[in-house]
Formats: structure tokens, C-alpha cells, sequence
């Protein structure tokens, strides 16, 4: 398939700056939050620097409602009011529906208002790297 | 990388605050008392290198898959209520 990220309409370019990147993807540090045609639970993490790079990303509540992590203070302190933060989850969106994962161990905090974000680790054994999104959608009916 | 020998209840010190002491050796398994301020994190390398790895997946699936048909079968705000 050809690149189907060029199809995807940036409405809101508003800049988000990663200070340390992504883990492991230190190289881009200045995202936006695109919108995807028809979806209203998955978005478009799309780097400012260079258009081929981006990532998907999800809302974890809508198929784990008690999502839950700690900051540590240093990483509070940075991200400002907490009313203000967003959680947001990468996806791996593989060619079978049902291979279909999220990474419930590197959430990604953003800030909108002013713009900025990072992604933290989770040491959780409760979670995992490749949550299925299709068994959560079976499971949530 | 600085190799250093320690013996069971001896520590170390990184810097001005940070403490590791081996706390116990049982065959391969060594376990580690880590003192630490609270900005420090820490955290096992494996769990890092996966959200590495999964990264790099998503960012390379989102450029070669066609990702709009697919997410297309996801379930969608209006069709959960």
C-alpha cells in the first residue's frame, strides 16, 4: 500500500514538543495531534519534521476505562495542571485486524495547552507491550 | 564499562545519592538494593528495549499499512453507544 498518512488532513497543526522524543526515536522531538478520516478514538502522532514519521495513537479508557500510572515528580512538575494532560497509547496496526495491539507500557502524556509531551515506561505486569484491540472490543460487547 | 567485584552486602555509590547494595547472590540470580531520589528512575532494561521495539513497529506499520481501512474495523465512539 502506498503511504496512507499523506492522506490524512492535519486540521489542528498545533505543536507539541517531546523535550526527550520518543523512546527509543530520540531524533524527532516536534509532533502534531492529526486527526484520521472516520475516527474518532484513534489519531495520527505526526512528526513536524519529517512527514513519513509518525505513529498511531488510541485512548486507552474506551477499552480499559481503569487505565492507570504514576508520574514521578520531576515528570509532573513538567507537564503543568493535570486536568490539563491527555493519555494517549501507540498502536501497532498490523495487516490482520486482529493483530491490532496496543503498547500499554509506554503511554504517552500530552499537554495541548502548552504543548508538550513525552512518553514514560510503565513497570506494571499487569500490563503489556501488545494489548489486542479487537478481543477488547469482543469482551466490551 | 566499569566492572567492579562486590561481595554479598557491600554497596556501591553512583554520584552523591545513589546507593546500590547487593543484597543477595543465589547461582545467576543477584538481587539489588537500590537507593535512589525519588526523580530517578528506575526500571529493568528489558521493559525499556520492549517499548523501543514497539515503537519502532508503530511508527514503521503506520508508513507501509494501510492504516485507515484497517483502523476502519475498530470500533468508533457512535458505534459503542
Amino acid at each position: 500500500m502506498d503511504n496512507s498518512i499523506a492522506e490524512v488532513q492535519t486540521v489542528q497543526q498545533k505543536k507539541i514538543h517531546f523535550p526527550k522524543g520518543l523512546i527509543g526515536l530520540e531524533n524527532y522531538h516536534d509532533f502534531t495531534l492529526a486527526e484520521l478520516p472516520d475516527q474518532t478514538l484513534f489519531w495520527l502522532l505526526q512528526s513536524l519534521e519529517d512527514e513519513h514519521f509518525g505513529l498511531v495513537i488510541t485512548n486507552p479508557f474506551w477499552f480499559m476505562p481503569d487505565y492507570d500510572f504514576e508520574l514521578t515528580e520531576s515528570e509532573a512538575k513538567q507537564m503543568g495542571e493535570k486536568k490539563d494532560l491527555d493519555i494517549f497509547v501507540t498502536v501497532n496496526v498490523a495487516a490482520i485486524p486482529e493483530n491490532i495491539t496496543a503498547n500499554l507500557m509506554g503511554p504517552i502524556i500530552l499537554n495541548q495547552n502548552i504543548g508538550i509531551g513525552f512518553q514514560t515506561l510503565v513497570s506494571d505486569r499487569k500490563y503489556t507491550t501488545q494489548y489486542k484491540l479487537m478481543s477488547a472490543k469482543t469482551a466490551g460487547g | 564499562m566499569l566492572i567492579l567485584t562486590r561481595k554479598k552486602n557491600e554497596t556501591l555509590r553512583i554520584g552523591d545519592d545513589i546507593l546500590v547494595t547487593i543484597v543477595d547472590v543465589q547461582g545467576d540470580q543477584v538481587r539489588l538494593g537500590i537507593t535512589a531520589p525519588r526523580d530517578v528512575s528506575i526500571l529493568r532494561q528489558e521493559l525499556y528495549e520492549a517499548v523501543r521495539d514497539s515503537n519502532n513497529r508503530a511508527a514503521q506499520t503506520a508508513q507501509n499499512v494501510d492504516v485507515l481501512s484497517l483502523l476502519k474495523q475498530m470500533p468508533n465512539k457512535d458505534g459503542k453507544k
